[in-house]
């Protein structure tokens, strides 16, 4: 009985060791790849990786016994089914139920999954054949929605899973067999093969008569290596439903339809005007990176790694500590050189950007992450400030040829003072190289053709600008404009020609990519310094709220910069109009209020409370006094005037005397009186300390949230996690390696293992014989030498296959041994003698029929070891 | 020291019991040939006070077999043991086997002339020919050593060994014995055909066999099997064997494929049988070979299958179960420490 059980154990492990868990490992990649293409999966393939393992697992424990598949099945589904039931009609939040209604789906689907293949994998020796085309569909599925297609990339995934369908229905037929006829199970094995071959055959056909269109669909883009998703190349979905900026841009034959409801990126204030008197807003582009690498072969724009004079500044908003700043004083200091320059403020409130993107007007140097006001919580997630060295002349007016006379004056007047700019001699060589380099093909050459053209008659290159401007914005004999924006140019000719060939001398039709690049090229050929920008266009879009513009999916844009010496970098766009970016949907939301100018915030901890007055004895740490940070290494006590404080803890908000000694948090000002402090960059941080009155009246304190140090461990963790996101692919695969190799080595090593250990045990070198384990020692070393003792008992073994074999004493020893196991009768000291010498003589004996390499290559056999511990009673002998 | 002596004293008196068996053993191998091993059984059987049943196919031996044991043992003498033979027909009364009182007139009186049973060694010769009266006496008397008639109640002698054989063709108008008699019989073996090589000698030598068969020498007397039957007693079985006798017998009662199970005398019997099979092996102690060897014989025909695959598989697979089991037992695991 239990010699049942045990044999029953063993069986169980065999299949979750060698079918199980690499089905699990399998579908882990599976998953994975999935949850790169399919929303629903939520990109959570490590827990859907466990919910199948739990499956797996506990099917293959439980259908190894003599469980009934259907009834345990049906009472599975009934119990989820319900659950979900449940789950459907809990009526606390709608949307929360509906959210956990999927996840639970996934989940209950991925353990029935797994609990099928536990039942397929402990119950029918085929099944892995079935598995294996499974697994291979879904990588006919993945490479189906991965659409670029390139040899490395198709063997990339189907030659692990050939080999895994290869592994997985020999071990299935190794597992299901151990004790059958080794060539009948080699011919089992070859027909699985086969098997496998067909069924992948036939469900390839079905996938291809089911995804027909997809494919058609990718048969149309077949050169273009594009995804469909919409605005591919200028803004990314991230997990988390955020949008970021990719660093990457390329003319693509679509540049996917306009979405009908765009979404809002954010909102932001931007303090730029041109008349600051009559307050005409002028609405500057707002910069998300600089592409400066070309790529000739698919033309796309890069970011580069190497940004020259350091003069794109990006921070990280959401990893800036609330109220605190960040400020590149190198940029600030090169661009405020240049003339005719202001500091233009902007105040963003993020609705769909993610937390981490950060955008400003162009040159930028400063940020600082604010708090929302509660009434907005919900609109916004997030706000910062910026400040950005914006010039003059800069601005979305300036671009475009208007009929406004107000705005053709500022044109005319831009015009002037930028042609005052001759020559860019007197910039440093690298920089003006850099800046207009072009790469050497013939569609640059041609380009080289047409700008000459094109600006023979300019002088400066201020009127070389207006001629390739009004190159593009020229209309021919009828007053139709020559060039004509669509987001669909579709795909010139030839397959893989030059798009922006296409574009510039034949179809005149693009969008931002085609004219922003091929403008860059052409003032490069002028030799004007120049480079590709992407952010965002501002549209001004409400009369109401002057200074406030909307920011929505669809106007992620690309366009040039140039660069004036004295004046800096200037934006220079040539995008023809866009109706669709105008027509986008008025505003409903009314901005939120302007952001509060903290004129004091000091982060530190709370010494004493004086509960009577409302007076804090503050241990300061870290403060800025209008947007300049001081830092003290020792904290300095200052008074804080809590009569009329916000005390906020997160969102709650606290009393007064829930505040207690060793608190923590941050302290902030918005006191008027507090604006007039202007410390100069020198002073002393102890001098500008006495300027603060003292004690300051306070507006609002944020009590850094309890359990300080775990909670942010925690967070620094989950932080870490998504750092670590991309690098943990590599890391799994490394674990994944050492798991592989480390189990390699166990199951290589554990026949010696084995074998050594009893040797040890038999204690050969000692007087003391263990006649026990010389007994299994060399049953071991005859049974890896496949002489297996089957059915027999060790004496007919002995006598009719160990000694006609290898002709050693065998039999004589085991008379010996079993007389010693079971008679009360003393072992003669003859005998003794005997045993002592037989291990010995009997090893050597052995070791003369076989070469060390053949001896080592049957201790490789791992399933030989296997049969010693199991046996099948009452199979063929 | 009791102990060691006790042992020495076995190891010395060991060959001499040795030299008897395999001197009985030999004696009929000059006749019936390639069946050592099946002797051994019968010989087993004789050792542990049973009866054999053999069942096999005309023309195998059975009866030459039984013929040739008794012989060896039995001489119509006054020392030698008495060997009778009953061939079994249908027709066949229970006086006829056990005798009946009849006239004297000398006497005047009814005196009791004795059967054929009371014999040392009885051959019942196609066993299942005769009625079930018939069978039943005779099993009766297998199973009590005694006789009764009336109110008489004669003893049988002490030495009674039935080998009892049965045609398992042919079996219209027979009464085949129901398995609650069969039970009575220790063993139930089949002969099979001898291979190829021995079939061979046997046709080569068989003038020298026939004359074998007809100078049949006595090699013991009743006394050197009563010793025998007395060493079988001695023979010493460990634990771990009665253990797993226990367990193939519980095995029976848990399977699915068996209807009547083995009991409690089976496995009496079986140890029994063991106990004489290691001494005619010239051992002192039984190993699990012996219980590989004898499983079969012993239980197969006390028990009923639900159908012929259990028939075939059922016991093997749970002797193999226990063999295995005693195989990787580790028992007694001292060191040996070598002078």
């Amino acid at each position: 009985m239990k010699q049942d059980k045990k044999n029953v154990l063993i069986k169980i492990l065999l299949k979750l060791i060698f079918l199980c868990i690499p089905a699990v490992v399998a579908t882990a990649f599976a998953l994975k790849e999935l949850n790169e293409h399919y929303a629903v999966l939520d990109n959570n393939w490590l827990a859907q990786t466990c919910f199948f393992f739990a499956g797996i697992f506990i099917a293959c424990v439980l259908f190894n016994s003599r469980l009934r598949f259907l009834p345990v099945t049906a009472i599975l589904i009934a119990v989820l089914m319900i659950a979900a039931a449940i789950i459907s009609n809990i009526e606390l939040f709608e949307f929360d139920a509906f959210l956990y209604l999927v996840r639970f789906r996934v989940f209950a689907t991925l353990f029935v999954a797994g609990w099928i293949c536990g039942w397929g994998f402990s119950r029918f020796k085929n099944f892995a054949v079935i598995f294996a085309s499974i697994i291979a569909v879904i990588a006919i599925l993945i490479t189906v929605s991965q659409s670029e297609f390139s040899f490395t990339g198709i063997l990339k995934i189907f030659l692990p899973i050939i080999l895994f369908a290869v592994y997985i229905v020999y071990m299935s037929a190794a597992v299901h067999n151990i004790g059958a006829l080794s060539r009948r199970r080699f011919f089992i094995f070859l027909l699985n093969l086969f098997g496998i071959i067909l069924l992948f055959l036939i469900m390839m056909f079905l996938t291809g008569l089911l995804m027909q269109s997809t494919f058609t669909e990718i048969e149309k883009t077949w050169d273009n290596k594009t995804k469909q998703n919409e605005y591919e190349g200028l803004l990314e979905r991230n997990s988390d439903s955020t949008y970021t900026m990719t660093g990457k841009m390329r003319p693509n034959p679509a540049f996917g339809k306009g979405k009908d409801n765009p979404e809002p990126m954010f909102v932001a204030f931007i303090n730029n005007y041109l008349d600051n008197e009559q307050k005409i807003p002028n609405p500057v582009y707002v910069v998300s990176h600089y592409l400066t690498n070309f790529d000739t072969f698919t033309e796309t724009f890069e970011k580069d790694s190497i940004i020259p004079y350091s003069d794109l500044f990006q921070p990280v908003p959401s990893e800036i500590d609330l109220y605190f700043s960040q400020t590149d004083t190198a940029i600030m200091n090169v661009a405020l050189k240049d003339t005719l320059t202001k500091i233009v403020d902007m105040d963003v409130y993020n609705i769909n950007m993610s937390p981490k993107e950060f955008v400003a007007p162009i040159t930028a140097f400063f940020c600082q992450p604010v708090a929302i006001e509660d009434d907005y919580k919900v609109q916004f997630k997030s706000a910062y400030r910026t400040k950005s060295v914006v010039s003059d002349l800069n601005g979305a007016y300036f671009v475009y040829p208007s009929r406004d006379e107000l705005l053709l004056m500022y044109q005319q007047q831009r015009y002037d003072i930028l042609a005052s700019v001759e020559n860019f001699d007197d910039l440093p060589e690298i920089f003006y190289s850099y800046y207009t380099n072009l790469p050497n093909n013939d569609f640059i050459d041609s380009l080289k053709n047409l700008t000459a053209e094109i600006t023979a008659d300019a002088q400066t290159p201020a009127d070389k600008i207006l001629a390739v401007r009004d190159y593009f914005f020229a209309v021919d004999e009828y007053g139709e404009p020559v060039f004509k924006y669509t987001e669909n140019p579709g795909i010139p000719g030839i397959p893989g020609a030059s798009k922006l060939a296409h574009f510039l001398f034949e179809s005149h039709k693009g969008y931002c990519a085609h004219f922003a690049g091929v403008t860059l090229f052409m003032l490069r050929a002028c030799g004007i310094p120049s480079r590709l920008t992407v952010g965002f266009a501002t549209v001004d879009r409400s009369d109401k709220n002057k200074g406030w513009y909307w920011f929505y999916e669809d106007q992620a844009h690309a366009w040039v910069q140039i660069y004036f010496p004295k004046f800096g970098w200037l934006d220079f766009d040539t995008t023809v109009g866009n109706d669709n970016m105008e027509e986008s949907p008025q505003p409903d939301g009314t901005p939120p209020m302007q952001i509060n100018k903290a004129n004091f915030a000091g982060a530190g901890k709370i010494t004493a409370i004086d509960t009577i007055n409302k007076l804090i004895d503050f241990a300061l740490e870290k403060m800025t006094v209008n947007d300049n940070e001081y830092t003290f290494e020792t904290p300095k006590q200052i008074i804080l005037d809590m009569t009329a404080t916000k005390i906020l803890r997160d969102t709650a908000n606290l009393k007064f005397s829930e505040l207690s000694d060793g608190d923590s948090g941050l302290s902030l000002s918005f006191d008027e009186t507090l604006k007039d402090i202007k410390p100069s960059p020198n002073m002393p941080k102890n001098e500008i300390l006495e300027m603060i009155p003292n004690p300051v009246k306070i507006d609002e304190f944020r009590v850094d949230t309890e359990k300080n140090d775990t909670e942010e461990e925690e967070k620094s963790n989950v932080d870490n996690n998504l750092q670590e996101d991309e690098t943990s692919n590599i890391s799994i695969f490394v674990l994944c390696l050492i798991i592989f190799v480390a189990a390699l080595i166990f199951i290589i090593t554990l026949p010696f293992a084995i074998f050594v250990y009893y040797r040890y045990k038999a204690k050969l070198k000692n007087k003391n014989v263990n006649i026990f384990y010389v007994y299994k020692a060399s049953m071991f070393l005859l049974n890896q030498l496949r002489c297996e003792r089957q059915n027999m008992t060790p004496l007919q073994f002995a006598s009719t296959v160990a000694d006609k074999k290898y002709e050693t004493e065998f039999e004589k020893f085991m008379t010996v041994y079993l007389q010693f196991k079971y008679s009360n009768i003393e072992i003669t000291s003859d005998e003794k003698e005997f045993v002592n010498k037989f291990y010995r003589n009997f090893e050597n004996k052995i070791y003369k029929k076989y070469s060390k390499i053949e001896i080592i290559k049957k201790f490789l056999n791992i399933k030989q070891t296997l049969k010693f511990y199991t046996n099948n009673y009452g199979r063929t002998k | 020291m009791e102990e060691q002596n006790e042992t020495m004293e076995q190891n010395i008196q060991q060959p001499q019991i040795t030299d008897k068996t395999q001197l009985l053993i030999d004696n009929i191998e000059t006749v019936i040939k390639g069946k050592r091993s099946k002797i051994e059984m019968i010989v087993s059987v004789l050792l542990a006070r049973g009866h054999v049943l053999l069942e096999d196919n005309p023309g195998t031996g059975k009866t030459l077999l039984a013929r040739t044991l008794a012989q060896s043992i039995a001489a119509n003498n006054a020392k030698g043991l008495t060997f009778k033979r009953i061939q079994f027909t249908p027709d066949l009364l229970p006086m006829d086997l056990i005798g009946s009182h009849i006239f004297d007139d000398t006497q005047k009186d009814f005196i009791f002339k004795k059967g054929p049973l009371f014999c040392n060694v009885l051959l019942a010769d196609e066993i299942n020919r005769a009625s079930p009266k018939v069978q039943s006496a005779l099993l009766e008397s297998m199973a009590e050593n005694q006789i009764s008639i009336g109110d008489l109640t004669y003893k049988l002698q002490d030495l009674f060994f039935v080998v009892a054989t049965q045609n398992p063709v042919e079996i219209e108008g027979t009464y085949p014995l129901p398995e609650a008699q069969l039970d009575r019989f220790f063993m139930k073996l089949s002969l099979d055909y001898v291979d190829d090589e021995t079939e061979a000698d046997i046709y080569r030598n068989y003038l020298k066999i026939n004359e074998n068969l007809h100078s049949v020498k006595q090699v013991l007397n009743l006394n050197d099997i009563l010793q025998l039957q007395c060493e079988v007693d001695k023979i010493y079985v460990h634990d771990e064997i009665i253990a797993s006798i226990r367990n193939i017998v519980a095995a029976t009662r848990s399977d699915t494929g068996i209807l009547l199970p083995c009991s409690t005398r089976s496995g009496i019997i079986f140890i029994k049988c063991l106990k004489a099979f290691a001494l005619v092996n010239s051992r002192t102690f039984v190993i699990e070979d012996d219980i590989k060897t004898l499983a079969h014989a012993v239980l197969h025909h006390r028990i009923i299958f639900k159908n012929n695959d259990a028939r075939k598989k059922t016991l093997n697979s749970l002797v193999d179960k226990e063999i295995t089991r005693l195989a990787k037992l580790k028992i007694n695991s001292n060191d040996l420490l070598v002078e």
